[in-house]
């Protein structure tokens, strides 16, 4: 449903364009604010028995619990099983994990070094030669280290945001959906906050707090958890009313338990469709954050195509470069994820 | 052979003469702007910025105006004169109408619509104290009348909003004899005082209109809503899209040569613009470095031959020290204020920097083209005989200036500075080399491009006693650096509003408070034995010299020329105790279809971007041709 | 229905309330100096600054301002021509009618109740900010409605072309148009566009006001470029997920025409989601696109927040967040009730089943 939403923000753009190709859960995304369970109610009449006359408690025990029907089925061996079989996905991956290693690589290999390098009249805007692989920029400087190095930024910054946004997302999400009574609180927060344009917090916190990376990271996390959570809430409204939770509430399990062992293996293809996708969603954020001035940073992707904007219509290699390498991690991005995503799912696994 | 040559040195001249002939003038020209620099307040009176004001000078004509040599000439006044000037009597045409955004005329401009202008300016209630600050210095009776709004309006703000002319003309020192004629009575005698009759301040308010929308209805004016007196009216405005000024078939002046159209076009970056000139749609363009640096290296560039220098912008921009640096904690830093206070080591600085590649950031070509070897800004002040009120600094400074070098720089000269400062700073117990925080806006690329250029300069040529370091805010300048004296020193550009050296070295006088900079940027009214290791008296001593010269110049009224000497010796003794050190000026790259020594070109006021009398080329200048027509400008 | 409707408006209204509270006292943390312009921050002293912001009331306690600002939401002005003589905020209004006053008009003014959000102040200084949204809304609404018309109509028939010729060769070209969509950053995409479009096809660079209908080409293109890609991605997803339900086979087998089955069942169920959001992309057109409007001078509603909030219009700033608000719940409820239309299983006042 991400891509629709978009559209709901004012400021279309600034979101992550954030689009799942192939997904088989979640069509219809019931708007919160809907209050439209996915399970039923269970009629009210059963609470009036006398508890007593229903079950006694069983003692639990961690090792009885975990003993049923044995199978030499490994979940994770068979994500991974599933996922070897996306042979674009696994090309993919490894060119990026390829380009990974060359961002740390390209200032080793290069005679030129981000630390010294020097501004240089002399040597503006040359295009790519055999002494500078990328040519130089407005200052002269050679641009091969200079992009490696904002790769390495930009995708720290990603990973960082990422797994934030996955994290918080995923446990508040977790308790908005199966603590019946905050979910009108949280759907009262979520609609203020995403109705507030995200452009509006975003100038402020750049204006009064700074513009580094650090706390944009922080920005980004603290208002880009708000999809993911609503995304789990509504999967966790879909299962935590199942028999099988019934059962265990019933037997006396522990709420953590329920939701991590119950109900959370149903989100992890989600969440880790989510986490994929959020990071080519960061890279195109921070570009329009860099474009409208709200990061400040001496290099990332975002940083360069900014700058770009102003010379790339003489010096197109100003442009190329770290548009070639945001595309390439953000296709990267979609392939593994959805592949991974398809793996992960226990009913792919059969 | 001889003959052959000839013969086709003949033809090419004659060729090039036939396609400068077959060149046509622009009629309807189209100028851009980017984006940022949308225009905000259609109120001249509440106005301060250079956006409003570009367009604004088209169409409010106040008392005077200036020609391209910077010239005061007229306007509404046709001519001027004082007594001792203390009192400026204005005579005004009788022929200046006002006309709404369709060219109609609305009512006739007479004395009465300046008295209006001036009460909207001073009220305090209508312009909620904007533009306040030259006529209350200046004018009589003016900081009475606004506090006496002031006070009105905390208890009735519709009492002074209704406030009319009575009360204003009862306190303050104007006064309109008969309906073509304005006299200011100064609060001393002003011999600069006209040049303050070009700025906003003074600009005049159709009474009808101001009856018609109130003061209210006028601070909020719009361009469909506002009257015209000046050479052109705003017919079509859309917000950061383009706006076009029509010429005013009841311009006064049948003399000044205007054109049908101006179109202002928005754009969103200069790499656009640069498309929309290729295209022919807009007339100028500004070269930003990518564009400048392709065309210039490339000579098969179809503008490769069409490269302008422009002329500076009337910024003067100086090294601002910081004599009482702070450091995080709020203490002194008395390594910096030690070292800084201690006239070898400024010396040095002064002598021994040669910026020629800091220069090139902002021109690359031709670097030397920026240097500012004064204080006070090229063209503000001319002396009688012609001679700019800079050269005449120089002068008194005797440095010899050369085109082809950084004047300034003597390594010889800055070593022997570079050794004593040494010597005396090792002594005091400061630790060279010693460190000097320099602060840019974080996230600005060209500032951080500058910054490290610039500490390349220093540390090349003055490593031994300095260690550049460079800093950064995130938003605002004065609250966090300038407020807690965080800076070493900043690079500042300083612009005046009126056409007099005060406005410019008065702001650097010691124990004064109402000199800017050294309020804000020098703190140097804070520095005592308490601030410094060593050598605060020979610091105040050389500040009270500087301040004694600039006072007595100050005093002088009844001789320009004399006063302007005075200027210069105080200005010329500043920079030569280097208590601050000029930096640059910037002259930029452009190409264009208008010559630009044709344009008005002022280094105060606000007149730059007036549509008037502007030499036009359709075709484009060439270099070679805006050679020859400065070669003339400058031989007039 | 009436009933439920009337119990989700005021509820609406409520929430745009609170929003617009929350972002009045979030914009009052924003350092005072954003007032000031930069000539003036330069040459401006502190006493100086605090004049300007005493004069407009912006020293008062943010609390206070809020009070303010929801005082005089409706005011009675008296006005002449196009400007305010007097304002009476209702409860002044009120205790003046109470005292007996009576309100006299002069010659020439005229009075009447206005819902008042108050003046910009930078970006068209002195307009009432309702009349600034109104006239950027309509050239980002022309754009926008263009642009979703042609990727509404391109995007639906290509996924449904897409699904219906699955894992073919259009299928494929059809993802990797999607993938590459999203992958390039949009200012690369738009500055490839402006490129293509200038320097090969010769089309204007900027908007042109006198000229809307050749400079309007990119910018549509850019627009619809995106969401074409958006609604082909999804109208291949839902039709894929509806093609494997039971009755689509039920209908294959009792032998109707794969276009027949294709048009007739499938595109009619796999369309409901998206009618979902149709009225809201609708509505939002009127908010314009950021990037788009700035990259091609376009004087619409995108750019209009993040220009207004660093130049400290904060009237401008809560007046479009309200707006955006409003069009936010207004497009969520038209789309619920579209929905209904097209599925009348779904039904939006009972309980419990819900597809």
């Amino acid at each position: 449903m991400a891509a629709k939403k978009e559209r709901k923000k004012t400021v279309q753009e600034l979101e992550a364009p954030v689009v799942n190709l192939n997904v088989n859960y979640d069509t219809v995304d019931t708007e919160p604010k809907k209050e439209r369970p996915m399970g039923r109610e269970y009629p009210k009449s059963r609470n009036k028995m006398p508890e007593k006359q229903l079950f006694e408690f069983a003692e639990y025990h961690p090792q009885d619990a975990e003993r049923t029907g044995y199978s030499n089925y490994s979940y994770w061996k068979s994500v991974w099983a599933n996922f070897v079989k996306n042979k674009a996905a696994v090309t993919m991956l490894c060119v990026f994990i390829v380009l990974f290693i060359f961002t740390f690589v390209a200032e080793w290999i290069s005679p030129y070094k981000l630390k010294e390098l020097q501004q240089n009249n002399n040597e503006i805007f040359l295009l790519p030669s055999s002494e500078h692989w990328f040519g130089t920029t407005q200052a002269g400087k050679d641009y091969w280290v200079i992009t490696w190095y904002a790769t390495r930024v930009s995708i720290g910054l990603a990973a960082m945001v990422a797994v934030g946004q996955i994290v918080v997302g995923t446990i508040i999400g977790l308790i908005w959906g199966y603590v019946r009574k905050l979910d009108r609180l949280f759907t009262e927060i979520y609609n203020l906050i995403d109705n507030i344009p995200t452009i509006i917090y975003m100038t402020l916190i750049a204006l009064m707090v700074g513009q580094s990376v650090g706390i944009m990271a922080v920005a980004m996390i603290a208002f880009g958890w708000l999809g993911t959570a609503r995304n789990v809430r509504n999967l966790v409204f879909m299962y935590r009313d199942r028999e099988y939770n019934l059962a265990s509430r019933c037997l006396g399990t522990r709420l953590f338990r329920i939701l991590f062992k119950n109900i959370f293996p149903y989100l992890i293809s989600v969440i880790v469709l989510r986490l994929t996708l959020a990071i080519p969603g960061t890279i195109a954020y921070e570009t329009t954050l860099s474009y409208l001035g709200l990061i400040s940073e001496e290099y990332s992707l975002g940083i360069l195509l900014r700058n770009s904007r102003d010379y790339f219509l003489r010096f197109p290699h100003m442009l190329v470069f770290p548009a070639i390498i945001v595309s390439i991690i953000t296709i990267t991005f979609y392939l593994v994820g959805n592949a991974f995503s398809d793996a992960c799912d226990p009913r792919n696994h059969v | 052979m001889k003959k052959l040559l000839s013969l086709v040195l003949v033809l090419c001249m004659m060729a090039s003469l036939a396609v400068v002939a077959h060149a046509d003038e622009i009629t309807d020209y189209v100028d851009y702007q980017l984006q940022r620099s949308e225009v905000e307040y259609w109120c001249i009176q509440h106005s301060q910025g250079a956006v409003d004001l570009n367009v604004l000078c088209n169409c409010i004509d106040g008392l005077l105006t200036n020609d391209n040599y910077g010239n005061l000439i007229a306007c509404v006044a046709k001519d001027w004169s004082t007594d001792d000037g203390t009192n400026w009597t204005f005579n005004l045409r009788d022929d200046v109408v006002w006309v709404d955004y369709e060219g109609n005329e609305m009512a006739a401009l007479t004395s009465e619509d300046f008295l209006w202008g001036l009460e909207f300016t001073l009220n305090y209630a209508k312009n909620e104290a904007a533009n306040t600050s030259m006529p209350i210095e200046m004018i009589q009776g003016a900081g009475d009348y606004y506090e006496y709004t002031k006070t009105l309006a905390e208890s009735d703000k519709q009492a002074a909003l209704d406030l009319g002319l009575d009360k204003f003309l009862e306190m303050v020192g104007v006064a309109t004899p008969d309906d073509y004629t304005i006299v200011y009575t100064c609060t001393a005698p002003l011999g600069y005082f006209p040049t303050v009759a070009t700025y906003s301040c003074l600009s005049p308010i159709s009474g009808a209109l101001l009856e018609e929308i109130g003061a209210d209805g006028y601070r909020n004016v719009t361009f469909d809503t506002l009257w015209y007196n000046g050479p052109y009216y705003v017919s079509e405005f859309v917000d950061r899209s383009f706006k076009v000024f029509t010429a005013n078939p009841f311009y006064y002046n049948k003399e000044d040569k205007l054109f049908n159209t101006v179109t202002v076009q928005m754009v969103e970056s200069a790499d656009q613009a640069f498309l929309l000139y290729e295209a022919g749609d807009i007339d100028r363009y500004e070269l930003n470095q990518a564009n400048l640096t392709a065309i210039y290296n490339d000579p098969a560039d179809k503008f490769h031959d069409y490269l302008i220098e422009a002329r500076p912008t009337k910024y003067s921009y100086q090294w601002h020290f910081n004599y009482n640096r702070k450091d995080e904690n709020g203490d002194p830093d008395k390594q910096w204020n030690t070292a800084i206070a201690n006239e070898n080591f400024r010396k040095a600085w002064y002598w021994g920097l040669d910026m020629t590649d800091y220069l090139a950031r902002t021109n690359f070509i031709n670097p030397q083209s920026c240097q500012n070897y004064a204080y006070t800004a090229n063209g503000v002040v001319t002396m009688s005989d012609g001679r700019d009120y800079t050269a005449v600094v120089r002068e008194k400074l005797g440095l010899e200036y050369d085109a082809e070098k950084y004047s300034r720089f003597d390594a010889d000269k800055a070593a022997g500075y570079v050794a004593a400062a040494k010597e005396e700073l090792t002594a005091a117990g400061v630790e060279l080399p010693v460190k000097a925080h320099y602060f840019i806006q974080a996230g600005n690329q060209t500032a951080l491009d500058s910054a490290e250029v610039l500490k390349q300069v220093i540390e090349a040529n003055l490593g031994d006693i300095v260690e550049l370091v460079i800093d950064t805010y995130v938003t605002n300048f004065s609250q966090e650096v300038r407020n807690p004296h965080l800076q070493s020193f900043q690079i500042n550009g300083w612009g005046a509003d009126f056409g007099d050296p005060v406005n410019f070295i008065g702001q650097e006088t010691y124990a004064d408070d109402n000199a800017y900079y050294s309020q804000y940027y020098s703190n140097i009214n804070e520095v005592s034995a308490d601030t410094v290791l060593a050598g605060a008296d020979e610091l105040i001593a050389a500040y009270q010299e500087f301040t004694a010269l600039e006072k007595a110049a100050a005093a002088i009224n009844d001789d320009l020329d004399a006063r302007y000497e005075g200027f210069a010796e105080a200005e010329a003794c500043m920079i030569d105790h280097a208590l601050l050190i000029p930096c640059y000026y910037n002259v930029g790259w452009i190409l264009s279809k208008v010559n630009p020594y044709s344009q008005v070109y002022c280094a105060y006021g606000m007149m730059t971007y007036r549509y008037v009398n502007y030499e036009t080329n359709d075709a484009g200048y060439t270099t070679a041709e805006i050679a020859d027509l400065k070669a003339a400008y400058e031989a007039k | 229905m009436l009933k439920y409707t009337l119990k989700r408006l005021l509820q609406s209204v409520l929430t745009v309330l609170l929003i617009v509270s929350i972002v009045f006292l979030l914009m009052r943390l924003l350092p005072t100096d954003y007032y000031f312009r930069e000539d003036e921050l330069m040459k401006f002293t502190d006493e100086q600054k605090n004049e300007r912001l005493e004069a407009e009331g912006l020293l008062d306690p943010p609390l206070v301002q809020l009070g303010n600002f929801f005082r005089n939401m409706i005011q009675y002005q008296i006005t002449k021509g196009k400007s305010v003589v007097k304002a009476y905020a209702l409860d002044q209004y009120i205790s003046a009618k109470l005292k007996g006053e009576t309100i006299e008009l002069a010659k020439g003014q005229k009075a009447g109740w206005v819902f008042n959000l108050g003046m910009s102040r930078r970006i068209s200084a002195g307009q009432p900010v309702q009349k600034v949204i109104a006239e950027k809304m309509g050239v980002s609404m022309q754009i926008g409605l263009i642009s979703l018309a042609i990727s509404l109509v391109l995007g639906v028939v290509l996924g449904v072309l897409q699904a219906r010729y699955k894992d073919g060769l259009l299928d494929h070209i059809g993802t990797g148009y999607t993938v590459f969509i999203n992958a390039v950053p949009h200012l690369v995409s738009y500055s490839l566009i402006l490129i293509f479009g200038n320097q090969v096809l010769g089309l204007p660079a900027v908007y042109k006001s006198r000229d809307p209908a050749i400079s309007l080409i990119m910018p549509i293109v850019c627009l619809a470029l995106a969401s074409t890609a958006g609604y082909m991605l999804w109208m291949r997803r839902y039709m894929v997920d509806e093609l494997n339900k039971d009755y689509i086979r039920l209908a294959k087998l009792k032998g109707l025409s794969t276009t027949k089955v294709m048009f007739r069942h499938v595109l009619k169920n796999a369309f409901v989601p998206l009618a979902q959001y149709l009225p809201y992309s609708i509505l939002l057109t009127v908010g314009g696109s950021l990037l788009v409007e700035s990259f091609f001078a376009i004087p619409g509603m995108g750019p209009l927040l993040s220009n207004a909030i660093p130049r400290y219009d904060l009237n401008l700033v809560q007046a479009i967040v309200m707006f955006y608000a409003s069009l936010g719940v207004i497009g969520v409820f038209l789309g619920d009730i579209l929905m209904c239309l097209f599925d009348p299983r779904i039904k939006l006042t009972g309980k419990g089943d819900v597809r």
